[in-house]
């Protein structure tokens, strides 16, 4: 599902930010990618993303190399995916309702499905009733519990999350990572990257750890507190 | 927050991953892209109503830019119609001579009823010919001065529409009753360029303008992309492609051209009323009636749609660019 394939990825100014990372991620697979900060964590993602291009290497999903997809595919490519951010990046002056459905009304769905959809997806990160809000009328965690619920809501093939549980308290940090754990049971492959080792720790899922933007180690099972 | 049933709500039995929109039927798809369109019409409507103070300013922008070659369209039209007219009405003047006998001019008459060219004949005596000039001239005053009538016993001859109304003239110019005979052709040649001129002229500036308008709804949808670029990248990186993230600034240059060209419409039929009524005056004069040429319905549709067309290629040429710089 994700292979990457000796990438490199350097900044203009020289900076390697990714140095000869290779792995690969099967179709249902969880795993934690973990580092300190600057180790390339989120490099890593934007070039999954596509939001950047590696500077060597290939990086490979469903077997399609990301470094030949013509411009025009770069869309249709991103639908398949699912992505939490730091920074939620939700449009304030639209709804909760509305910021979750963009995904479904960039892919064609019709409204009765957007409806059922946006309302499931709401109910599972518990803001249900808050679907009528403006994000600035949540918290910092309610608001990336809706950036949660817009990655999850067209169910993605690939789910991408940075640092997803950054403000939400342990409890609810722990139901989201089993809502990630359920998706990735139906064949969604779920990386997340996150400073947490105690979330990681706690789910016993393969942890991928980078220094320095190397891969300090690719096949690490981390044993169930 | 509640425990799962499954990821996407719990209604499907066996719940696949991927975008399901590519498994839905042509049918649904169409419907799909038929619904997007009326939600980003209604949305980017909105929007356009949300300011509109500051709307109005482009909007009236426009509605000028278009009123002006509309409006000069429609004088050179009227201009037409009434140099048409005035040319259909093939009329040659016969000044007779004034020791002419009073008992010999209905002889004349009868001689140019009789004439193949002649369509009809008007006798104007000299005793009507200064009462009508006192009515139209304002100059009433002046003409009780006068010791006598100074005007010639006068015969409109209406030629056929067929006829050569030029040898008409000459013809009858030279029967020893006519003092002169004048075919007033030549101002209405004038009339005919200044109309061809007011042709070309109408459409160089409607050219102009239209460009005008191109930049300016350009500019301000360019104005509107970069207070919406976080959106955009939204958008973007939930996969919106160019067209998707497009189209609301499309609808938006669309509402612009359309309420544009309402305006125009309406800039343009008060300026009708307006000078209808001064134009009706000097009609008077020339015992005629000038009819300013209508702003109707297909006025109205032509307008709104030009400009409504005008709007979305401004906006398309501004978004197409722009957009793509917008990366996340």
């Amino acid at each position: 599902m994700i292979r990457f394939e000796q990438v490199h990825k350097r900044y203009p100014g020289g900076h390697e930010a990714l140095a000869g990372v290779s792995f690969e991620l099967g179709a249902g697979e969880f795993a934690f990618l973990t580092g300190h900060s600057g180790a390339g964590k989120s490099s890593l993602l934007r070039l999954i993303l596509l939001l950047e291009h590696a500077s060597s290497g290939q990086v490979l999903i469903n077997g399609r190399n990301l470094g030949r997809l013509h411009r025009s595919q770069i869309p249709h490519y991103r639908r398949n995916l699912g992505v939490v951010l730091q920074n939620h990046h939700l449009l304030l002056d639209r709804s909760v309702y509305d910021n979750v459905a963009l995904p479904l009304l960039v892919s064609g769905y019709r409204p009765r499905d957007i409806g059922r959809r946006v309302r499931a997806a709401l109910d599972k990160v518990g803001l249900l009733t808050r679907a009528g809000n403006r994000p600035l009328e949540l918290s910092s965690g309610e608001q990336q519990r809706v950036g949660i619920a817009r990655a999850v809501v067209h169910t993605p093939r690939i789910l991408l999350a940075d640092e997803p549980t950054g403000n939400l308290d342990p409890e609810l940090s722990a139901e989201i990572m089993q809502l990630f754990s359920a998706f990735s049971d139906i064949g969604v492959t779920v990386l997340v990257a996150t400073h947490d080792i105690g979330l990681v720790g706690a789910l016993g899922k393969r942890r991928l750890r980078l220094s320095n933007g190397r891969l300090a180690a690719a096949d690490e099972e981390v044993a169930v507190a | 927050m509640k425990k799962s049933r499954s990821p996407d709500g719990g209604r499907r039995a066996a719940p696949r991953p991927g975008a399901r929109a590519l498994r839905t039927r042509w049918r649904d798809r169409l419907g799909a892209h038929l619904d997007q369109h009326r939600q980003v019409a209604a949305h980017s409507l909105r929007r356009f109503f949300a300011t509109p103070l500051q709307n109005l300013a482009t909007v009236l922008v426009i509605a000028i830019a278009l009123a002006l070659p509309a409006g000069l369209y429609l004088l050179v039209a009227t201009v037409q119609q009434l140099a048409g007219s005035l040319e259909s009405a093939n009329r040659v003047t016969l000044y007779l001579r004034a020791e002419a006998a009073p008992d010999a001019i209905p002889a004349l008459r009868h001689k140019l009823q009789r004439h193949p060219a002649v369509a009809a004949t008007t006798y104007v005596s000299p005793a009507e010919g200064l009462a009508q000039f006192k009515a139209q001239s304002g100059f009433g005053d002046v003409l009780e001065l006068l010791d006598g009538n100074p005007l010639p016993p006068v015969i409109l001859v209406t030629a056929n529409a067929s006829a050569d109304s030029a040898a008409l003239a000459a013809e009858v110019g030279s029967w020893p009753e006519v003092d002169q005979a004048r075919l007033d052709s030549q101002w209405l040649a004038r009339v005919r360029a200044m109309a061809a001129l007011g042709r070309q002229l109408t459409l160089t500036l409607a050219a102009a303008l239209a460009l005008g308008v191109l930049l300016t709804v350009g500019n301000t949808i360019r104005l509107a992309i970069e207070n919406r670029r976080e959106e955009i990248l939204v958008l973007k990186l939930v996969g919106g492609t160019d067209a998707f993230v497009r189209r609301p600034f499309l609808y938006l240059g669309f509402w612009y051209g359309l309420s544009g060209g309402v305006c125009a419409w309406l800039l343009l039929a008060t300026g009708r009323w307006w000078l209808q009524l001064p134009l009706d005056r000097l009609a008077a004069l020339y015992q005629a009636r000038w009819t300013i040429a209508p702003v109707g319905a297909t006025a109205l549709l032509a307008l709104a749609g030009v400009a409504a067309g005008l709007g979305i290629a401004g906006a398309r040429l501004a978004a197409g660019r722009q957009m793509r710089s917008i990366e996340p």
